[in-house]
């Protein structure tokens, strides 16, 4: 249980960096967005999320954009968006994450089906 | 626990500055909100949403401590302190622009002043003095408002007759902007 949240914890940057690179999302529509794509894989503690955001903003891969008022709830919703940095982290990210699968296959060699 | 108290127990855990803490408390607070509607929407109610809330983002205590951490307890130190810094400097630099004004203010001693005392050496001169005493160093004021400083030589009624290296000068006790109580130079 504890390798699997390590396992996830070092993903979770990549996959935020690499929804926020499509579009602009805001904090709740990134947690829904996540589990959804990932099949839940990646469903977040709620809690996780905003400290992780914070965090990626501080170390300015991703900013804080605008904010929306949404018509029919007249909440306000901060949108983020990827920084030029938070572009070249996600591919070296990506990058390390194909050599890690690749290394991983060649040891595992089809053992496994996913 | 409501929504209300529990954004207000993680922003007291945080103790974030105060521009960040009106955010995170927004998108806390509108976060927890979203679930709540989309638990209407499948009937669930806001007090089982709550339990949801506090089993998914922890309790506010953990929340709080991790969102001070992500946002950098140092950096959040910092931002207090200018916005102390921003409210304190003005009130400091009002108060010494205040204080040169009528207290206390330093001249420059040009090298035709006064006998004795080096050329470029500076006197801080107390302005509130009121008497004055044959061979004080003073400042006072010509005609022009030039300052100049110079050394008493002798006292009358009304007037002061000052002496300076190379000349005499008879001026009126209000022309005397004050006596000088502290001398030093700066060495470069």
């Amino acid at each position: 249980m504890e390798s699997k949240a390590q396992y996830r914890k070092g993903c979770v940057r990549t996959v935020i960096l690499k929804m926020l690179s499509e579009r602009l999302m805001y904090g709740y529509e990134i947690a829904q967005e996540l589990a959804r794509r990932s099949e839940n894989v990646f469903a977040l503690g709620q809690g996780t999320l905003y400290p992780l955001l914070y965090s990626l903003e501080r170390k300015k891969l991703i900013v804080a954009v605008k904010r929306v008022k949404d018509k029919a709830s007249g909440r306000e919703r901060l949108f983020y968006g990827i920084t030029p940095k938070g572009k070249q982290i996600l591919d070296q990210d990506i990058m390390t994450w194909l050599e890690i699968v690749k290394g991983m296959s060649l040891v595992l060699k089809g053992q496994y089906e996913y | 626990m409501n929504i209300e108290a529990y954004v207000n127990k993680v922003l007291e855990c945080a103790d974030l500055a105060p521009s960040d803490k009106k955010r995170v408390c927004a998108e806390l607070r509108n976060h927890i909100l979203e679930m709540i509607d989309n638990g209407k929407h499948i009937g669930i109610s806001e007090t089982e949403v709550m339990q949801m809330v506090t089993k998914e983002f922890g309790t506010p205590e953990e929340l709080g401590k991790m969102i001070a951490k992500a946002k950098g307890r140092f950096l959040t130190y910092l931002k207090k302190q200018a916005r102390h810094t921003a409210i304190t400097f003005p009130i400091v630099f009002g108060f010494l622009i205040m204080f040169n004004l009528f207290v206390c203010q330093p001249f420059k001693v040009t090298k035709d002043s006064v006998s004795n005392v080096p050329a470029g050496s500076r006197v801080l001169v107390n302005k509130l003095s009121k008497t004055f005493n044959v061979n004080d160093i003073v400042v006072f004021r010509r005609a022009d408002k030039h300052a100049l400083v110079g050394r008493i030589k002798s006292l009358q009624d009304d007037t002061i007759v000052v002496s300076r290296s190379d000349s005499e000068c008879t001026i009126s006790k209000k022309d005397m902007v004050g006596k000088a109580f502290f001398m030093y130079a700066w060495h470069f």
